[in-house]
């Protein structure tokens, strides 16, 4: 897609994370139902969501919508990209009310592993984003720059430790932030190095790698781990460490429609292995859903962990 | 560009024509050329009839064509080296149209990798046994085009003999069926095998119909190591007198052997495909005939999977020189790896000549190679730049031909000539008091090529 | 990394492709401009200004690091790549947009 469609994007996840710490003209309490009744410990550790389960359905839709109108250059892309713009005005994007609860549900699935673990730590008074896109599309200089407001705003509230449910924020957050951002010394640790292996409700699935924790992160055993119990189905190539295959996610807002052709790819992939599979990233979930047309059924970690 | 092409993206649809510099660079070369000419378009072929209409396109507007698969060719076979060239890329064509598990064989797009094709048929309990070390980006037409072999060559051959049947789009513009969906196939001239080694200089193939095998039932392996090259050789000899038939029989020279961290030995890699339960007798024999010459068992291995392992260093042969070469060179590293075989029993003589040329020229060179068909590749490195060292290694590389030619042997093995080994290829023809076969190479050429559109400047001028 | 350092990087590859093996805008796309060796090249030969299809093939890797692995030459591939997407939207976003 052209450069005036990055840089109307650019412009809207600047703007939007200016105003409201999240990267589009997002409800502010969006990201903040989950936490309803749950205990908050003290804050020096956090359980921190970076708001990704809760964005990633807003921009499945969006990405539709691109899609949709975007395959042409300027044009009625342009117009999307300055509704996005007008938005912060009022208009807001808006998940539809069961993705909302479901992801609600995979959070709190998480907090309440990590609780069974006897793992000790707080919750923030409101989620912020990471800024793990603005890197990702290599607008690094946005990224830099929001990267030290955010550090500041883990320090203003003491946090010494940071627990992460997704690896683009524990990637931004252990590997990125320490370039970007001076005397950033907070410790970012993954919530799956945290909780026990217990049973997994469903078996005989595919596990479908995030790249970021399988090849960055160095999470590709201790996933297999986590999952041994319900059988996974392996392939050497299909679910290799070094061979499994991206999402797409990484171009959804960039290039829409080849991000859905890799999914798809992917999606024939790991049918051969089975029709069940299970991710561990919000971003995988909302591109292989786009492309599986239902054939095969998708669960994240956190739901079929028992 | 006087062309615009414009007739031909109407044909064949926008996005099959590219004509973007940047891009056409990249599709101008393989690995070992050092000059190529930038190409008019680069063409994605996704069907016979695609193939059929930039053929026709050619003949009228007077152009080349240079099919490539997926450039991994080693002697500038897939290199444009002439102005006015279409590059007729396959690397589209790349689907399973069929799988017989009772006929084994397979019917394939050639523009698939090999490694896709063998991951595919993994599920079969098949194989196609042609396992070049780029399996994972040549492609299956690749190596039959460029007759191209592998690890285990000791007991499959090369790609000729896993090949049944062509579809291919001659210079006429005609499609042509050759070879049989039949092992046997003795319907007047095997214009089939003509295909082996042809380079892209006669058509372009649309589909290709392959033998498979059974993927083996269990495989045993040792590797030894060796102080002598002869030692090491005998080794070989002696499993086949006593009619072990290998699967693999792989080897590295002490240089290579030392480069990918095995200590300055000669390293053997032997093993052979077995009926479960006689891993443990195979072993032994194994054992036998390696200590027997003077081998030192280093690792031995009861499963492929595991023998497969085993040879990650021998794999090592093309990345560890690129890795030394380009820490010592940086963007100027070039790498050649020189393809010649000899009979099994000359190898230890072969071997001896080419260390000694090797420390004569005095380019850093390692050796590896198929010592059961006795393909050796010497793989030397030199800074491009450097133009004394450039012309050095070029004779070198030349020399090692020479060897080949004195002990009964190939200049290629498995690569081709390309645009490198024009020269070489005159001198193994006089070698052996063959010219004639250069000019009979030349006729066959235009009865195929009429127009002379295909891959100019390929295996003759 | 500079534009220098990311040139010096890709100017290592020897152009034998195994990086395209697992890479899955290649698999799906079948361009070569769509997988890594390709990419590289592109940044390899890259004199100041990028054609539409090279920027595009470009700006559509994943980084998803399936590539770098396979590199005989031990080049960082994604990263290379990811810093030239960088290095692409700062001449082209920031410095004509302000
Ligand atoms: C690291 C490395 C290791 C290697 N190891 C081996 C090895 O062990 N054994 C071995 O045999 N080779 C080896 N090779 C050489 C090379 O991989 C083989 O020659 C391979 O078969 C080429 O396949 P390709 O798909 O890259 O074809 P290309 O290089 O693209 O093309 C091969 C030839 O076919 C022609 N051609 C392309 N498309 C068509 C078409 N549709 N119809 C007709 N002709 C066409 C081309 O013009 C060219 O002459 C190695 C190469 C590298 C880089």
């Amino acid at each position: 897609m052209s450069i005036e469609w990055i840089s109307q994007l650019r412009e809207i996840v600047v703007d939007s994370l200016e105003k409201s710490w999240l990267p589009f003209p997002l409800k502010e309490d969006l990201c903040e139902g989950w936490k309803k009744d749950l205990q908050a410990g003290p804050s020096s550790t956090i359980l921190y969501t970076s708001c990704m389960y809760h964005i990633a359905p807003v921009i499945e839709k969006a990405v539709e919508n691109l899609e949709k109108f975007g395959v042409t250059k300027g044009g009625v892309m342009t117009r999307l990209a300055a509704v996005g713009t007008k938005a912060l005005g009022g208009f807001l994007l808006r998940p539809d009310e069961a993705e909302v609860k479901r992801a609600d549900g995979i959070v709190r699935r998480i907090y309440e592993l990590l609780r069974r673990a006897g793992v000790e730590f707080g919750l923030l008074d409101r989620e912020i984003y990471s800024g793990a896109l603005l890197y990702e599309l290599g607008l690094v200089d946005d990224f830099a720059r929001y990267a030290r407001r955010a550090a500041e705003y883990f320090k203003k509230r003491g946090v010494r430790r940071i627990i992460t449910v997704d690896p683009h924020t524990q990637h931004v957050l252990e590997k990125i932030y320490p370039k970007y951002v001076e005397g950033f010394d907070i410790e970012v640790v993954s919530y799956l190095d945290l909780i026990k292996p217990g049973g997994v409700s469903i078996n005989g699935f595919a596990i479908h790698d995030s790249c970021l924790y399988a090849r960055f992160l160095g999470k590709y055993e201790r996933i297999r781990q986590l999952l041994a119990a319900g059988n996974p189905v392996e392939d050497p190539y299909i679910t290799g460490k070094d061979t499994a295959g991206c999402c797409g996610g990484p171009i959804e807002s960039t290039f829409p429609g080849v991000a859905k052709q890799i999914a798809k790819t992917r999606v024939r992939e790991l049918a051969k292995l089975s029709r069940k599979v299970v991710v561990q990233c919000p971003i995988c979930y909302v591109n292989l859903k786009r492309a599986s047309e239902g054939e095969v059924e998708l669960y994240h970690m956190a739901e079929v962990l028992l | 560009m006087s062309l615009s092409l414009v007739d031909l993206r109407k044909t064949l649809g926008e996005d099959k024509v590219v004509t973007d510099p940047d891009i056409l660079r990249i599709y101008a070369r393989d690995p070992a050329s050092f000059e190529f000419e930038l190409p008019l378009a680069v063409v994605y072929a996704e069907s016979a009839d695609d193939v059929v209409n930039v053929v026709n396109y050619a003949i009228k507007n007077k152009l080349y064509i240079t099919p490539v698969f997926h450039s991994t060719s080693l002697s500038g076979n897939a290199a444009t080296v002439a102005r006015n060239t279409i590059v007729l890329s396959s690397e589209r064509m790349n689907k399973i149209l069929e799988v017989s598990d009772v006929d084994w064989l397979a019917v394939v797009q050639p523009g698939i990798k090999i490694d896709e094709f063998n991951l595919e048929l993994m599920r079969y309990g098949l194989q196609w046994p042609v396992d070049p070390a780029s399996s994972k980006t040549a492609s299956v037409g690749g190596s039959i085009i460029n007759g191209g072999g592998g690890v285990k060559g000791a007991k499959y051959g090369p790609a000729p003999h896993w090949v049944l049947a062509l579809e291919a789009v001659i210079g006429t513009g005609e499609r042509i069926r050759v070879g049989c969906r039949t092992l046997k196939c003795r319907e007047g001239y095997d214009l089939l095998h003509l295909f082996v080694g042809s380079e892209g200089t006669l058509g372009v193939i649309t589909e290709a119909t392959v033998r498979l095998a059974p993927l083996p039932e269990a495989f045993v392996g040792i590797v030894a190591q060796y102080d002598d090259i002869v030692d090491l050789a005998n080794t070989v000899v002696e499993a086949r007198r006593r009619r072990l038939w290998l699967m693999v029989a792989e080897f590295m020279d002490d240089d290579g052997s030392d480069l990918v961290g095995l200590g300055r030995k000669y390293t053997l890699w032997m093993g052979a495909d077995i009926s479960a339960g006689s891993e443990e007798a195979v072993l032994t024999r194994l054992r036998e005939v390696a200590e027997g010459n003077r081998g030192k068992v280093v690792a031995e291995a009861a499963k492929w999977g595991d023998f497969f392992k085993l040879l990650e260093p021998r794999r090592l042969l093309y990345p560890a020189p690129v890795k030394r070469a380009v820490e010592s060179y940086g963007g100027n590293a070039v790498i050649m790896m020189a393809d010649v075989a000899v009979p099994t029993s000359k190898l230890p003589e072969a071997m001896r000549e080419v260390k000694d040329a090797v420390r004569l020229y005095g380019v850093p060179t390692i050796t590896g190679g198929h010592v059961g068909d006795g393909n050796i590749h010497p793989t030397l490195w030199f800074d491009k730049s450097n133009e004394e060292q450039k012309k050095k290694a070029i004779k070198l590389f030349e020399h090692f031909g020479k060897i080949a030619i004195k002990y009964d042997g190939t200049i290629s093995a498995e690569h081709g000539i390309g645009v490198h080994k024009r020269e070489m290829l005159k001198t193994a023809l006089e070698a052996r008091g063959s010219t004639a076969a250069l000019r009979i190479y030349k006729e066959i050429k235009r009865i195929f090529d009429p127009h002379g559109i295909f891959n100019p400047g390929k295996i003759f001028e | 990394m500079s534009l220098a350092e990311l040139r010096a990087e890709a100017s290592k590859c020897q152009f034998c492709g195994f990086c395209e093996y697992a890479c899955p805008t290649y698999k799906t796309m079948r361009m070569r401009h769509f997988g890594p060796r390709g990419r590289i090249n592109l940044i390899k030969n890259f004199d100041g200004e990028l054609s539409e299809a090279a920027y595009i093939g470009i700006m559509t890797c994943l980084v998803c690091r399936a590539c770098d692995v396979q590199c005989p030459a031990g080049i960082k591939i994604a990263e290379v790549i990811h810093d030239f997407k960088a290095y692409i939207l700062e001449g082209k976003i920031y410095k004509n947009k302000r």
